[in-house]
Parts: C-alpha cells; structure tokens; sequence
C-alpha cells in the first residue's frame, strides 16, 4: 500500500482546523493636508516559523500617534514602536525558533508598552519636553488576534456584518458618549474632542487595554490613526475596503479619502488581509 | 486622569508650564478650529479653561509653598511678588507666602488696624500673566466672581471676605484666615484610608453647607469644585470650603462652561451643565478618594461603579457605599435629591453603624450558624471530593471507599456503593446513570437510583480525576500517566493517550476536542473520538486544576503559580495570572469574570479577557475548592473550614459557615442550597 493511503486510513480524526497563513497587507503614513511634519509612525511585519505545534504564521502591526512639543511627538511614536517590536521579537519569536516555552502574549504587549512608556517618560524628563504618543498593535498568531492599546489610535475588524472597532478611545469625549452624556454629533464638535486621559510616555501609571479575539469569520484588520477615522466616514471606509482592491491600494485611496476630507492631521494606517477559511 | 491634549506639529510648547499642580499639566495637541455649529451644546472655545487654571492657590502642592507632586522637580514656582513684610493699603502686612496658583498666590497676612492685638488673614493675590488677554480676563471676572459671592455668603464653613481692591493693577482679596490642614494633604500623610465615622461627620458638614449654598436666594450657588483639597479640616474637626473661583449662580437651563476638576466633576458639567446635585457627585467623589485612598485623577473617568470602595477598602459598611454609590450615579436624576437628602441618609448610617454593624463592617444580618445549615450528613471518613446533584438525588464519595446517595431535601440516606479505596473523584451523570473514579483504579457505572453496578472499567492507578461525558464516551485521568476514553455504554476502552504524569485534573470539551492536564506541567488537547493529540502546552509545574472553556479560551491553574488563559484552537498563551502558591482549583467563568482559588488563601476575580484582577478575597487559608456562581454570589470553600458566600461583583463577604476540618471540594447549588463536604466527613446543605 502507497504510504500516502496509509496514512489516510489511520489518520480518520478530522483534521485540525485549518490555519490561517499567507495574510497580506498594505501600509500608508501620510502627514496630511494641515501638519508640516508627519509625527505618525506604522510598523508591519509578517513571517512564517516552525512553532512547537507545526508552522505558524505571525504578523505584528503597529501603528503610533505622536504628540507633544516639536518634534517630540515624532520621536516618541518612533520609539514605542521600536520598543515595542523589538519586545515582541525578543519575548516571542527568538523563544518559538529556540524551542523555548512561549510568554503569554497578552502579557507580553502589555509589559512591552509599559517598557516604552516608561523609556518615552525618562527620555522625555531627560529633554524638557512633553513628548507622548498613542499605540495601538496587534500581533496575529495560529487563528487569533491578540491586542494592546493606549490612546485613540484604532483597531477595526471587517467580516461580512461590516466594520467592529475593538479599541476603545482613551479620550474625555469617548468617555462621555459611553456613558450618554453627549450625543455622537456633539462630540465631534466637543472641545475636549482631543484631549486623551492616557498616551504612552506622559505619565507613570498607565492602563494598557489588552484583549484577544479568534480572526473566525473576519476579512480584514484596519489600524489607523484618528487622522483617518475622525475625518473619513465609517461607511466610506467600508466601501472602499470592500472595492475589491489590492491592501496597498486601499490604504493610498483612504489616504487620499482623508487628505480630499481636509487631512487636518497626519493620517497612518495598516490593513491586513486574511485569507479565507 | 490628567488630560493629555494632543498636539501637532506646529505647535510650540507652551513658554511656562502650569506652575501649581503637577497633576493636571497638560499637553496641547494642535487642535483645528471647529466650525461653531449653531446649535449644537458647545462650550465657547475661549472658555474652555485649563486645569491649571483650575488650580488654585490653596491646593495642597501649593499650600507648603513648593510644589510636591511628581513633576515638582522640573517647575520652578513662580516668586511672590509681594516680599516678607511688604504692607498693602496701609493696612495688611504680609507674613508669608501659604501657597502659589497658576494665577494666584495666598499669603498669609496680619491685619494691622487692630493695634492690641494679633490679627492674622489671608491675602489671596491675582497674579495671572497670561499673554493671552482673554485668558486674562478670564481670571479677573473669575475672581471678582468670588469675591461678591463671598461678601454675600454667610455660614460657619465659607470663609469670611473682608476686603477687597486693586492695588498696582493687581487685585487682592482680604480673607478669613483659615487654620487647619486641607483634606488631599490628611489624606496624603495617611498611610490608609480614612475612617469611615471621620468621613463620615464630614461628609454631614460638608452637605450643611452645600444645603445653603444650594438654597441660596434669589439663586442657587453651585460650588462646583468639591474636590480634597478645596475642603479645610479645622483643629476642631470643622470642615470650611475654600476656594469659591469657580462657584456660580445657578441659572436653570443655561448652559454654562465646562469647568471643574477631572476626576471629581459629574459628567454633565463636561457638557457645561452645573447644577446642585453635580455637587452631591464631587462629594461622593471626594468620599470614594477619601475612603480608598485611590485617586480620581488617576483612573479612567467617570468609573467609580467599575471600583466600588468595597473592592479597595473590604472594611467599609456596605450601608455608606450604597450611599456613596447613588452620589456617583451618572444620571442626574437617580442621584440623591438634594445635599438635605444625603446629609439625613448620612445621619441615619452614623446612628446604624453604632447600632447594627459587627466589627470589620460585615453587617450581622442573615441567619447565623445554626439557622444557616439545612442538614449535614455524616460519612465514616473524610469527604473531599464534591457533589454531584442529579435529579433531586445528591452523590458524594467518600475516603471510607464509598460512594453516597442522599435525598437533598433531607439529607436522609438512600443508598451507599463501596468501592475498594478511598474516593477523592467527583462523580458525573447521564441518563439513567452515574460514575465515579476510584483511589482502587477503576471507574463505576452504576444505576442512579439503585446504585446498581452497570460496568467497571479498570485503568492502572488511582483515580483522583473526575470523570466527564461527551456524547457516548467518558473521560477520566489516572495516576498511571494515561488519559482514558471508555465507551459509555459498556465501559469498554475506547483509546488511551499517555502523558509524562498523573492525571489528576479533569478533562473539559469543546466541540469534539477534550482538554486536560497533567502533572508533567502540560495542557494537553485531544481529539476525543480518535484520542489523537491536537496541541499541547507547557506551564512549570504539575496541571492538578482542571480546564474550563469559553468564548474560544481554555482557562486553567497550574502548580507553578500561575492562572493561564490559552487560545482553545491552538494552545497559545493568551495571558496569565501570578499568584502566590499553587492554583489547584479549577476557576470558574461567569459572564466576563473568572474567579479562581489560590493555595495563597486568595480567591481572585479577574477579568476573562486580559487577566486584569478585579478584586482578591483573602481567606489567610489554603483554597483547592473551585468557586461557583450563583444569583451573583460566589461559594466556595477554604482550609480553614470555611465555605464562603461572597458577593460576586465586588467580593464582599456575604456570610461564611465554619465546618470541623478543610473543605477542599467545589459546592453544588441547587434551588437555594449549597451542598459541600468537609474534611470533618460530613456532607452540608446550606442556605444559600
């Protein structure tokens, strides 16, 4: 018997549910139409390693809001992503390829935007200013997403029900509009519509919200900065990911979306695709 | 928190920063200029006023004369501009300098006109320097404001104003000089809460004066700053409201700036709506900080009801967090009616707490020990193992080999099977039937109602695992390292998958997967039907806890300490939870909430999706009994003897009932009534 048929016929469990590989994304930062200096920055990588359970694929996304004095703003988003990335990388990926038992990834963003927090805050003290930034990253690993968040930069999901933000913003008037003091039309208008009650690098104690979700069922991610979502309706962004075009292309014509709108800030943002299961 | 604005580009930082309270610097983030929609409730852009200007003079940084908070260091204050001795409208004499404001100092001054004698007041100096004029004019009128309302307020807790001019373009205030320590700073140097009477006796001055405010003619004051620091605790426990910058005239339906402190301010005032019970908010605020010593300013906004005080301070009588509670109610309208309303809740809670609360704040209501058991029964040895109850007919193993079925009305006995050895498994049921796993390695069908044996299947160890049904197969570890799966209706083997322990923990199913641990530190996820190994993942120590599922997650505790959160389909590690000794006990999930028992003698809540503690309950004993929920109460047991009842949002102790010996098992609840075992060999049923 052709070994291929014998291993059918003893293998007769299901298999295991199909892992989502081969994801693609595209990735835009754009300073806008207002700003002289884009303080945005976006991280994005995809690979594929051989995992403790069978070759896995992993994609960490980052995309970071800077604000604060100068261009400290710049400097800071800069930095948590590096931070960050390099945290993940060291926690998670050099441990998969040494056979090592792997960190709870949950815990392990978390403590990687803590770290950033903390550098960005001596950093910060050591220059004068009051440089600070948003984070928003999610690391896709074996059918799930795993994601750490501070500020009001966001995360979407798009499936077939349409786009779910799954960040919350860390803001005065997101707080508001939860607790139905204000009406969605007034907070876009809410003076207090910038003001955040935490960013990374600005204070000692900070709140990194942390969650996971299984991707079942989900088309797409988008990670944008508020340059985006504060400027280009949410059905607009619906519309033109479900174009039919290439990530890459979707993120320019966003960019493009947000820049015709007023581009009144630096406008960021990562769209990954997943593969059908 | 403090508000971080976000800024561009474009924008330079701004010259000085707020040179008061390091707590509410702020960063601007390049904000585009709205277009005014007419309209829309909008706060006038010009109005809308920075915390550091809502910063003043008397706040605690300020008050020692040099800032204190985290960024003291980088802010050089401001110098007086007046000098030691100086003299204003021949008449004040400045003695010193109390405290320094973003637009304001207070010096300490005596007041000359009385020759004979020493009369000492406070000078509060407006020293606002903002380039911007509109800015300036802001603080002026703020502080005109203040000083007409005080000249027409009178009452033991506002300072008196005596005076009040313009000397050199600078405007002065002449005030009551105030003795005492402010309440941010008592609280500062407090190493714990404050007590609750103290509060208490405060909080009923503080609504007296509020009351007058509030009932002012031809309008109603609204203080609109109730906050620790703008409240002075006299030598003589007296409470006096300073700072009176922002206070206003209340006019019904006029929308008004949005002003106050973060933190402590009601949530309409940020749609700059001020009315009196936003005031009666700020004080529950003001009463939560006291209370728990966590700060407003450092939390989320506006989530009191997420950390109710009880879960930061267990000593605190549930009566005065209710109270509390409805002060901080978001909607105006479910708030305390007015500061008279809460001052007479806060009198009755002053007479009860003498009255009917014991010591620790656990009110004496509920049956005590006697009226709390329904029945106990009594087996030959100890019962660790917990019970099963099926069809109004309760099942418990015993150390003396048998295995129990007793009428759960009455705990009258019904019938007893022996087994070889001792039983520590948990029995399980289907249909017509019930099984239980042996310390003598073989796992017993019988008939539910007989005790009737139905098949015996054999493994080679002891059985401490329970066994569990999934469709027509059963699962249960053994001490000989192998995981079984027998046929459920004749108790052949169906397969078996070998680990590198024993298999003391439980198995749990999903779909067609089972998960379950060992004591060789993995979790491991097996095909049920084919036994074939899905994934498998590492902890440090022994798996003895059992895994449960939800939403797309096993969650389980390991002897290395840890509670673990791992993706179901692939055994990744989304999160863990580090406790202080072994998590034996198998946690429990229940709405968003996990609640897991800990060798440390915690019982923890935390949060199913990232691990984050809600609140710990600490028993200063072992626990291995696995929690249950029911009607929003959690029970488990404890080395002590102990089974808790605790509330299951905020932990509170609901009533606890002493048994003879540990109870290690999980209770079952059913209709009112919890049933659990002790190691003093009885069975209990407890009102639940």
């Amino acid at each position: 018997m052709p070994f291929w048929k014998r291993r059918r016929q003893e293998d007769e469990a299901p298999p295991p549910p199909a892992k989502r590989v081969g994801m693609s994304f595209g990735v835009a930062s754009d300073v806008g139409q207002v700003r002289p200096t884009n303080q945005d920055h976006v991280f994005a990588l995809q690979t594929s390693l051989p995992g403790p359970n069978g070759q896995e694929t992993l994609g960490l996304f980052i995309v970071a809001d800077g604000m604060g004095g100068h261009l400290g703003g710049a400097t800071a988003s800069a930095r948590a992503v590096a931070i960050v990335t390099l945290e993940v990388l060291e926690g998670l990926v050099m441990p998969i390829l040494r056979e090592d038992p792997p960190a709870a990834i949950q815990n392990l963003m978390r403590e990687a935007v803590l770290t950033a927090n903390r550098r960005i805050l001596a950093e910060a003290a050591q220059q004068h200013n009051d440089m600070g930034t948003t984070l928003t990253a999610a690391l896709l690993l074996a059918g799930r997403c795993y994601q750490a968040h501070v500020g009001d930069s966001r995360l979407y999901t798009h499936t077939t029900e349409g786009l779910a933000c799954r960040t919350r913003d860390h803001s005065m008037v997101a707080r508001l509009l939860e607790l139905g003091q204000i009406t969605p039309e007034e907070a876009i208008n809410h003076p207090k519509r910038n003001y955040l009650y935490q960013s990374v690098g600005q204070q000692d104690d900070i709140e990194v919200e942390s969650d996971s979700f299984p991707l079942d069922g989900c088309d797409s991610l988008l990670l944008c900065s508020d340059g985006l979502w504060g400027v280009v309706e949410e059905q607009v962004l619906l519309q033109t990911l479900e174009g039919g075009q290439e990530p890459q292309k979707i993120c320019e014509d966003l960019v493009a979306l947000a820049n015709e709108a007023g581009g009144e800030d630096n406008i960021s943002l990562i769209l990954v695709a997943l593969p059908q299961t | 928190m403090p508000l971080l604005k976000k800024m561009g580009g474009r924008k330079t930082p701004p010259p000085e920063k707020p040179a008061s309270d390091a707590r509410t610097v702020r960063l601007e983030k390049e904000q585009p200029a709205a277009p005014s929609v007419p309209g829309t409730r909008q706060v006038k852009p010009e109005e809308d006023v920075t915390p550091s200007q809502m910063t003043r003079p008397m706040d605690p940084d300020a008050l020692e004369g040099q800032p204190t908070g985290p960024a003291a260091a980088e802010e050089a204050p401001r110098s007086p501009t007046l000098s030691v001795g100086a003299i204003l409208e021949g008449r004040y004499q400045i003695e010193s300098v109390l405290g320094i404001g973003g637009m304001s100092v207070v010096y300490r001054g005596r007041d000359l006109r009385f020759k004979g004698v020493y009369r000492i007041c406070a000078i509060k100096e407006m020293i606002d320097r903002s380039p911007n004029s509109q800015t300036r004019g802001i603080t002026l009128k703020n502080f005109e404001r203040e000083a007409s309302l005080l000249a027409t307020l009178n009452h033991p807790a506002i300072p008196k104003i005596y005076d009040y001019f313009v000397v050199g373009g600078r405007i002065y205030l002449i005030l009551e000089f105030v003795e005492g320590q402010n309440l941010e700073d008592i609280l500062e140097e407090s190493l714990e809460p404050l007590e609750e009477e103290r509060v208490v006796r405060w909080a009923v001055q503080i609504c007296d004066v509020l009351s007058y405010l509030h009932n002012h003619k031809p309008e109603p004051i609204i203080f609109r700053d109730m906050k620790p620091s703008n409240v002075m605790i006299t030598s003589d426990e007296r409470i006096v409201l300073i700072d009176f910058g922002i206070a206003r005239i209340f006019e019904a339906d006029l929308k008004g700036t949005m002003i106050g402190t973060e933190g402590y301010s009601p949530p309409e005032q940020y749609r700059g709506v001020a009315e009196p019970r936003g005031d009666l908010y700020a004080l529950g605020a003001t009463m939560h900080h006291l209370l728990t010593k966590s700060d407003p300013r450092l939390e989320t906004p506006f989530t009191f009801h997420e950390r109710p005080p009880s879960s930061l301070n267990p000593d605190l009588s549930p009566q005065l967090e209710g109270l509390i509670m409805k002060a901080l109610e978001y909607d105006v309208q479910q708030r305390w009616a007015s500061a008279v309303e809460m001052r007479s809740a806060l009198l009755d809670l002053a007479h009860l707490d003498i009255a009917d609360l014991r010591p620790g704040g656990v009110p004496a209501a509920g049956p005590s020990g006697g009226e709390r058991m329904l029945w106990s029964f009594e087996c030959e040895e100890e019962v660790r193992a917990s019970p099963l109850i099926y069809n109004g007919v309760l099942y418990v193993g015993a150390y003396d080999n048998n295995l129990y079925a007793l009428d759960t009305s009455a705990g009258k006995f019904l019938w007893k099977f022996p087994t070889q050895q001792g039983i520590c498994s948990t029995a399980c049921s289907w249909e017509r039937f019930v099984a239980v796993g042996s310390e003598d390695g073989n796992v017993y069908a019988l008939h539910a109602q007989s005790g009737q044996v139905q098949w015996t299947a054999r493994t080679g160890g002891p059985i401490r695992s329970s066994p569990r049904v999934l469709l027509d197969a059963l699962f249960v570890g053994s001490d000989d390292q192998n995981v079984y799966a027998f046929d459920l209706r004749r108790g052949e083997q169906i397969w078996t998958y070998r680990t590198w322990g024993a298999v003391r923990s439980s198995a749990s199913t999903a779909g067609r997967v089972i998960f379950i641990g060992s004591d060789d530190g993995h979790i491991y996820a097996i095909e049920s039907r084919s036994g074939e190994l899905q994934w498998k993942s590492r902890t440090g120590l022994p798996v003895v806890s059992s895994p449960v599922t939800a939403e797309g997650m096993i969650f389980v505790g390991s002897w290395d300490s840890y509670l673990y959160a791992l993706d179901q389909n692939s055994g990744w590690p989304a999160w863990k939870f580090r406790t202080q000794g072994r998590v034996t006990s198998t946690p429990l999930v229940y709405g968003s909430r996990l609640y897991v028992g800990s060798s440390d003698g915690n019982l923890y809540c935390l949060e199913t999706r990232n691990g984050k503690q809600v609140w710990k309950f600490e028993t200063q004993s072992f626990i291995t009994s696995s929690p249950q929920v029911v009607g929003g109460k959690v029970y488990f047991g404890a080395g002590n003897g102990q089974v808790y009842c605790l509330q299951a949002e905020s932990g509170r102790e609901v009533w606890s009932f002493q048994t003879g010996k540990p109870v290690t098992g999980t209770p079952a609840i059913e209709e009112g009534v919890v049933y659990i075992g002790s190691m003093d060999q009885r069975v209990y049923a407890l009102r639940a």
